[in-house]
């Protein structure tokens, strides 16, 4: 026997029709988002690339658990986080720093100007991944599309105090670890 | 001259935080530009040919729509209820069987009123425990193959329990904890009761005068 269709504005649709659209909509949204996480821990495209992939994937064959938005963004995070701390621990290959640091440099900066933001980038990069990983999850999803508290606290599924309180933490080590460059900085 | 001083030292240190809050935002900005970048044009489109590459077939039930899974949850919630609820009838009412066959009555072997000497006893499927400083120490209850539960009389068994825990200190004795002797040893006989003819005394013969 078959179930009645879903109508969605308007539109008649099949089961598998509204699971394929909303899976659709996510598709559009999320991606990048774990792109970045990934590029987060792992700073190589390719890397953060196949991970976020795996991670879509994922989420794809949970979809059914997952319908909620708010829900599955939390569950792409976390997963494109854990796989992309695996993708690290399991890899001998650590060839970062390949993005390019030059081409976002205001206009008009000179050579050493460049090389000196990227140097400068590099070390934050390096003093980044000394951070533990608590600490360190909460400082990316701050950077990643200037997400606020209150959205990484629903993102990691903390309360808001708690990630305050990892944030602050986060930017003093980062400031202790890099005190040493603040009078060498462009 | 110092308040001077002061005020140089005071414009030093708010240059500093001034730098330090500075130098913070620079760090922030720096792992933003870390993180802030784009995957690559084909991205997507290899994202979209892995998907399709996928086996669509999840089970039928997980496409459902959100009401027709809530109401199989209900169904499942109220299937589980009714199961424990028969599970609950069925164990209360084999237990009700095994109280009822606990309480048993005993008639000793022999005597001359056997109805007078029945005696009520108590089944105990597991040897009784004494506890003792704090330690519970089971009763060891000479083994009984022929018979699966051993009787005693309630009785006994606190005198039994009252004697171990006053001698809990030695060693038990188990010989002293077979109440194998309440099985009866012989049937009952009961003797047939003879009943003689009336026996009319002559004092008492008809004299012929009414």
């Amino acid at each position: 026997m078959n179930a009645p269709d879903i109508v969605i504005a308007g539109r008649v649709l099949s089961r598998d029709d509204s699971f394929d659209k909303e899976f659709e909509q996510r598709l559009g949204e999320c991606p990048t988002l774990a792109f970045r996480v990934a590029l987060g821990v792992l700073r190589n495209r390719a890397d953060a690339e196949d991970v976020a992939q795996d991670a879509m994937l994922r989420a794809y064959r949970n979809f059914h658990q997952l319908r909620d938005k708010d829900r599955f963004r939390a569950w792409l995070v976390r997963t494109t986080w854990r796989l992309a701390l695996d993708r690290i621990r399991t890899s001998s290959r650590r060839d970062k720093w390949e993005f390019a640091a030059a081409a976002e440099t205001p206009g008009g900066a000179g050579v050493e100007n460049v090389a000196a933001t990227r140097e400068f980038h590099r070390h934050v990069g390096d003093a980044l991944d000394t951070l533990p990983e608590k600490l360190r999850l909460v400082m990316i999803l701050a950077a990643i599309e200037g997400h606020t508290t209150a959205e990484i606290a629903a993102l990691t599924e903390l309360p808001e105090g708690t990630v305050k309180s990892r944030l602050f933490n986060a930017r003093k080590h980062l400031s202790e670890k890099l005190e040493w460059l603040r009078a060498k900085r462009p | 001259m110092a308040e001077g001083k002061k005020t140089v030292k005071k414009g030093h240190s708010t240059h500093d935080e001034l730098s330090r809050h500075e130098f913070s935002a620079a760090i922030d900005r720096a792992v933003a530009e870390i993180v802030s970048q784009q995957p690559s044009g084909d991205f997507q489109a290899r994202l979209r040919s892995r998907i399709a590459e996928e086996p669509a077939a999840r089970p039928s039930f997980w496409r459902l729509p959100h009401p027709a899974q809530a109401a199989f949850h209900h169904w499942a919630a109220a299937t589980a209820v009714l199961a424990i609820a028969i599970l609950g009838v069925a164990m209360h009412s084999t237990r009700s069987h095994n109280n009822a066959r606990a309480i048993v009555t005993v008639q000793p072997p022999a005597g001359p009123q056997p109805a007078m000497n029945t005696r009520e006893v108590f089944a105990l499927s597991q040897p009784p425990t004494v506890k003792h400083r704090g330690k519970s120490r089971p009763i060891v209850v000479a083994p009984v193959t022929h018979e699966p539960e051993v009787l005693v009389s309630k009785y006994e068994l606190n005198a039994v329990l009252d004697l171990y825990e006053q001698r809990s200190a030695t060693t038990i004795d188990t010989t002293r904890l077979s109440f194998t002797n309440l099985h009866a040893t012989a049937d009952i006989s009961i003797p047939l009761i003879k009943i003689e003819p009336l026996v009319v005394p002559e004092l008492f013969q008809p004299t012929g005068k009414s």
